[in-house]
Formats: structure tokens, C-alpha cells, sequence
């Protein structure tokens, strides 16, 4: 008896956290790409700023040498306001493409995954969105991990190979499928399932990857500590 | 006189003892060295009652029974790579502790050339009066000797801070190995938790092999020629990795304990050095009436005093003995000549020690190193096994993994 309650109990509170888990994972990726947006903004003004500043200098330069007139201030006037607006008007910068990612440099890899996930999140299923926030998530923290992880090594190339081009390959193939086919079932799976299937598990690699690669920094800090019992406390008893 | 001089090492002789080498492991034996809690164990138990049920309701001709017989291919390929990957590490760390050269080994070497140069054993009849040309007398040998003190006492110093620096490398150096172990001691733990699945697995898929040897034969036939061939196959890759493990894990150890005698050694040598000097000064008082002063070495046994704490402690009892001893005592020089041997013996313990160490070691290193190749062969099958389905892999619930 005591034990079905404590089943229903467990099993209550597993989905109590996973929906929270959702839930938190959504508006941390919400929050994200509001701020991410807010952030364009941000540099887009410096720009125009930039621009026009250099602009004006440049003009306030030529002025001493040669006296503008009303048609050269004029000129430097309509110039300003035509760069102002074609900076403020200009398309976003595109995500990098899957080509792209191959290439890119390991320590930048995780933020331009990331950015190319987000551009396609929108054409994924709710579930497999979910999942992109997560690994999302994990990228971030892998991220500076590869600060001082060489572009050569065994651990480079397989970060590269999983962000780099298993992940965008895997994504862009279920991309191609047409959408009429992707809830019909195929020799027992439907391409839906088979995409979260196969996010779950590329989100399991990531968050091992850097386990992988905080090995090192974890085994110094137990050193370094039992090294410091050894010698003041252990010395100390003995 | 003769028990005077005896109630100077009265310190218990330095016993440095070589650790004994390790033995290979036999793969049949490695299991069941570490332990696999019940409650573990009757998971593990569950995850392969309901695999095996799983499988025998699969048509022995789908799909869907080739990914689970796949499944037990890749049966314990994470824990096997992780335990080899340590592999590779442990068998760096004795061979490395085998190199005479460098650390403490240069430093004893230096200190014992030094002490050679000092040691009044050597510089023939200190007491016989100094002549010029074998005739005329001039000045003292006895000050001249201890005028020797003055003159190498920075270089001690150095040595001896050197010994210092290098006994905190090998405490350093077993801290790693603490953390290595630690280390190997989980992967075997998950070791241990395969072998226990792949065994119970065997049993399994062998009672069900036989039960349904009259009912349906062709399904009894295909269990025993897939997967229960696979499942012995992975045991013995399992049991071959742990019994290397096992290997390496014990093999830690004897690094280890070599350590802690060296430890032991050097804060002898060090101790013996300090007090040899303390005793120089104080015969020098009462022979030639020298006032040495040796400052680099007072300041030192300050310093090492609060390095060394054993050292310190050592020190404090004995400066006490040599002062009276040697102020007291007819025979000063004697002393003197009892200290020096006094480094000496911790010397030659240390070298005998190494010695046979270094045989204990080398014994280890060579059985590790075939043990590890061996071993490798079934890596590769394992390496192999995961190369085919990196991606497209076993889905989840088929996973065979340690808890």
C-alpha cells in the first residue's frame, strides 16, 4: 500500500520537475532570444553612431582645408542620413550556413552552432524545440571549456565532429523530409520520433563531452586538496 | 666511550622496505574484487530479465531482434574505454618513478659527494699538529677543517632546501596517484557491474535457450549462435579489461608506498645532515676552542623544522643528546665521526632501497606492459563495435550500461 503511494508519489514529483525542467528551459530560451534581439539593436545604434561621427570628422577635415558652403553641408547632411537609414534598414545577419560550420574555428564552433539551431527552431516540433533549448543550454557551457582545449587534438575533433557536423547534418536531413511524411510511420518510427531520438541522445554526448573535458581540471583540484591533507593534517597526526 | 658514542643512534635503524612487485592478474580471477552492492545487483538483475523476455518475444528473423543482439555487442563498450583509456596513464606513472635521474635522487647524490669532502674520517690526523714544509709549525689542521664548514654551508643549504622541494614532488606525486585510484576504483565498480550484467545475462539466455529447446528450436538455435555467442564474447572482453585494471590499481599502490619510503628516507637524510653539522659546531667549541658559526644552516633548521615536522621533531630531541654528548665526551671527534656515519647508513639504506625497488618495479612495469597490449587486441573489437552504429546506435532502452 505504503509503497503504491510511494510510486505515485515519485512518479508525481518526476513530472513535476520535468514540467518545471520545460517550462524553465523555455522561458530561459525565450529570455534568450529577447535579449539576443535587444543585443542587434544595441549594436546596430553603435554603428549608425560610429558612422556618422566618422563622417562628420571626416567633413569638419575637408572644411578647414577647402570651405564646404550650404551645398557641402547639405551633402554631408543627406550622406548621413542615407548611411543612418541603410544600416537601420539592412537585413539581419545571416546564420552561418551548415557549409560554414565545418569550417569554423573550434572555439567558436558552440556560439555558431547555437546560432544556427535557433534559425531552425521554428520549422522543428514542439518536442524537438525543447530539446534545442537544452542543447543549446549544454553548448553554452561547453563553450568556454574549448578556450584552451588545441585545435588538433583527439577531444577538438570530436567536439567538432558531433557541433559541428553530425548535429547541423542530422537536423538539416529531417529538414529535407516533406512535411506531410514526418508523423507518418516508417518501419515502426516516425521521422518525428526518430528526431527527438536522436537530439536526446546528441544533448547525452554533449553534456558527457564536457564531463570529458573537465576531467583534468577535476582530478587537479582532488590532487591539489589531498596533497594539502597530506602534508598539514596527515603530517600533523602521524 | 663506546656507549656514549652508541647512544647516538639510538633513532631506530632506517628500515626502508622495497615493496614486493605485483603479480598478473588472472582474467578468470579479476572478478569480484570490488563489490557490487545487492541493491545494484538485483537492478542489474531486473535490466536483464526484461531484456532477455524482450528478445525472446522478437521473430528471430526481424529487425528488431538484430538491435538487440547489436545491444549486447556493444555490451560495456563505454566502461571498457574508459577503464583503457586509464590504462594508458597508470602504466606512465611507475615508469616515470624509475628515473634515477632528476628530483631527489640528484640531491642525495650532490649531498653525499659533500659530506664525503667534510667527513673527518678523511682528512687524516686532525690532532697532529700542522707543519710548514714537515717542520716548521703552522697554524692548525683542526681549524682548517672546520673552516671547510663555513665555506660549503650555502651549498648544503641549497641541497637541502632541494630535498625539501623534492620531497613535496613525491607527496605531490601521491596525491595524483590517490586521485588516480579513486578514479580506477569507479571504473571497476562499473566494471564489476557489466561483468555481473553479461554473467547474468549468459545464465539467462542459457535457461532460455534450453526451455525452448522443444517448443521452438529454430529460436533456441539462433539465441545460442547470436547472442549468447556475443554475450560469452563480451565477458571475456569485460574480465580481460578489469583484470588489467586490477593490475594497474595495484600497481599504483607499490608507486605509491615507494614513495612514502623515499619520503621517509630523505626526511632521514636531512635530519642526519642537520644534525652532523650541529655536532661540528659544538666539537668545534670544544677542540680547537672555533666559535663556527654556520648561520645559512641555523636559519635553515628553522625553516625545515616547520617543513619537515617529523625532521622537526626528530631535531628537537636529539640537539639536546649531541650538545651533552659531545661537550661532555673525551673523545669529541669521535662524535663527530659517529654522525657522519650516521648520514651514511641513511644513504646506503636509501640506495639498497632503491635498488631492489627499482627491481620490484621494473618486474611490474614489464608484466603491466604485456598485460595492456594484450588487452588492447579486445579495445580494438570494442572500438570496432562502436564505429559501426556511432549515431544510429541502440536507442535508449536498449542500452546495456552500468548504473
Amino acid at each position: 500500500m505504503s509503497s503504491d503511494s510511494d510510486a505515485l508519489l515519485a512518479s508525481a514529483r518526476a513530472t513535476f520537475d520535468r514540467v518545471r525542467e520545460d517550462y524553465h528551459g523555455e522561458v530561459r530560451g525565450h529570455v534568450k532570444r529577447i535579449r539576443r534581439r535587444g543585443r542587434s539593436a544595441a549594436t546596430r545604434l553603435a554603428v549608425i553612431a560610429a558612422a556618422d561621427a566618422a563622417i562628420l570628422l571626416a567633413a569638419m577635415v575637408v572644411g578647414f582645408v577647402i570651405p564646404l558652403g550650404l551645398f557641402g553641408f547639405l551633402g554631408v547632411m543627406l550622406l548621413m542620413l542615407a548611411v543612418t537609414l541603410a544600416i537601420a534598414l539592412a537585413p539581419a545577419a545571416r546564420p552561418p550556413s551548415e557549409t560554414k560550420l565545418r569550417e569554423v574555428d573550434i572555439r567558436a564552433l558552440p556560439a555558431q552552432t547555437e546560432r544556427w539551431l535557433e534559425a531552425q527552431r521554428p520549422a522543428l516540433p514542439a518536442p524537438a524545440a525543447r530539446l534545442v533549448d537544452r542543447i543549446t543550454h549544454r553548448l553554452e557551457a561547453l563553450s568556454p571549456q574549448l578556450a584552451g582545449v588545441e585545435a588538433n587534438t583527439a577531444e577538438a575533433a570530436e567536439v567538432r565532429k558531433l557541433v559541428g557536423e553530425q548535429l547541423p547534418a542530422f537536423v538539416t536531413d529531417y529538414g529535407k523530409v516533406p512535411a506531410s511524411l514526418r508523423g507518418v510511420e516508417r518501419n515502426g518510427r516516425t521521422p518525428d520520433g526518430e528526431l527527438v531520438n536522436g537530439l536526446q541522445l546528441i544533448e547525452r554526448e554533449i553534456a558527457q563531452m564536457t564531463e570529458r573535458l573537465a576531467q583534468g581540471d577535476l582530478d587537479s583540484l582532488q590532487t591539489r586538496g589531498r596533497y594539502l591533507e597530506m602534508k598539514y593534517k596527515d603530517g600533523a597526526d602521524g | 666511550m663506546a656507549t656514549q658514542a652508541d647512544t647516538l643512534t639510538i633513532d631506530p635503524p632506517l628500515n626502508l622496505t622495497p615493496p614486493d612487485p605485483v603479480p598478473t592478474v588472472q582474467a578468470e580471477k579479476a572478478a569480484g574484487l570490488v563489490p557490487v552492492d545487492t541493491g545494484t545487483r538485483s537492478k542489474l538483475d531486473d535490466k536483464v530479465d526484461g531484456f532477455v523476455a524482450e528478445l525472446v518475444a522478437q521473430d528471430v528473423n526481424s529487425p528488431e531482434f538484430g538491435r538487440r543482439v547489436d545491444a549486447i555487442t556493444a555490451m560495456g563498450q563505454k566502461e571498457i574505454r574508459d577503464a583503457a583509456g586509464q590504462s594508458n596513464r597508470f602504466l606512465d606513472r611507475p615508469v616515470r618513478a624509475m628515473d634515477q635521474e632528476g628530483g631527489v635522487g640528484k640531491d642525495l647524490a650532490q649531498l653525499r659527494r659533500i659530506i664525503e669532502d667534510l667527513d673527518p674520517g678523511r682528512q687524516g690526523n686532525l690532532t697532529a699538529p700542522k707543519k710548514l714544509f714537515g717542520l716548521i709549525p703552522f697554524g692548525s689542521k683542526m681549524r682548517n677543517y672546520f673552516d671547510q664548514y663555513k665555506s660549503s654551508q650555502n651549498h648544503i643549504a641549497a641541497i637541502l632546501k632541494g630535498l625539501a622541494s623534492g620531497r613535496d614532488e613525491l607527496l605531490m606525486d601521491n596525491a595524483a596517484i590517490d586521485t588516480e585510484r579513486a578514479n580506477l576504483w569507479a571504473s571497476m565498480g562499473r566494471l564489476e557491474q557489466m561483468i555481473h550484467l553479461s554473467k547474468t545475462m549468459d545464465q539467462r539466455l542459457e535457461d532460455k535457450a534450453n526451455e525452448l529447446d522443444h517448443s521452438d528450436p529454430a529460436k533456441a538455435k539462433a539465441i545460442r549462435e547470436t547472442a549468447l555467442f556475443y554475450v560469452r564474447q563480451r565477458t571475456q572482453d569485460l574480465l580481460t579489461q578489469m583484470a588489467v585494471t586490477v593490475q594497474g590499481y595495484l600497481a599504483l599502490d607499490l608507486v605509491k608506498k615507494n614513495n612514502v619510503e623515499l619520503v621517509k628516507g630523505v626526511d632521514r637524510a636531512s635530519t642526519t645532515t642537520v644534525a652532523a653539522l650541529r655536532t661540528a659546531v659544538t666539537v668545534a667549541q670544544a677542540l680547537a676552542n672555533q666559535k663556527l658559526v654556520l648561520d645559512q644552516i641555523t636559519a635553515l633548521n628553522t625553516t625545515t623544522a616547520n617543513i619537515i615536522d617529523s625532521t622537526g621533531k626528530l631535531l628537537k630531541s636529539q640537539t639536546a643528546r649531541i650538545h651533552e654528548q659531545a661537550a661532555a665526551s673525551t673523545i669529541p671527534l669521535e662524535t663527530l665521526q659517529r654522525a657522519f656515519q650516521n648520514i651514511y647508513d641513511t644513504m646506503d639504506a636509501i640506495d639498497t632501497f632503491k635498488l631492489k625497488a627499482l627491481d620490484s618495479m621494473k618486474t611490474t612495469v614489464t608484466a603491466l606492459g604485456s598485460e595492456v597490449e594484450k588487452s588492447k587486441g579486445y579495445i580494438a573489437r570494442a572500438e570496432g563495435a562502436r564505429a559501426d552504429g556511432k549515431l544510429s546506435g541502440p536507442e535508449m532502452q536498449f542500452r546495456l550500461e552500468a548504473l
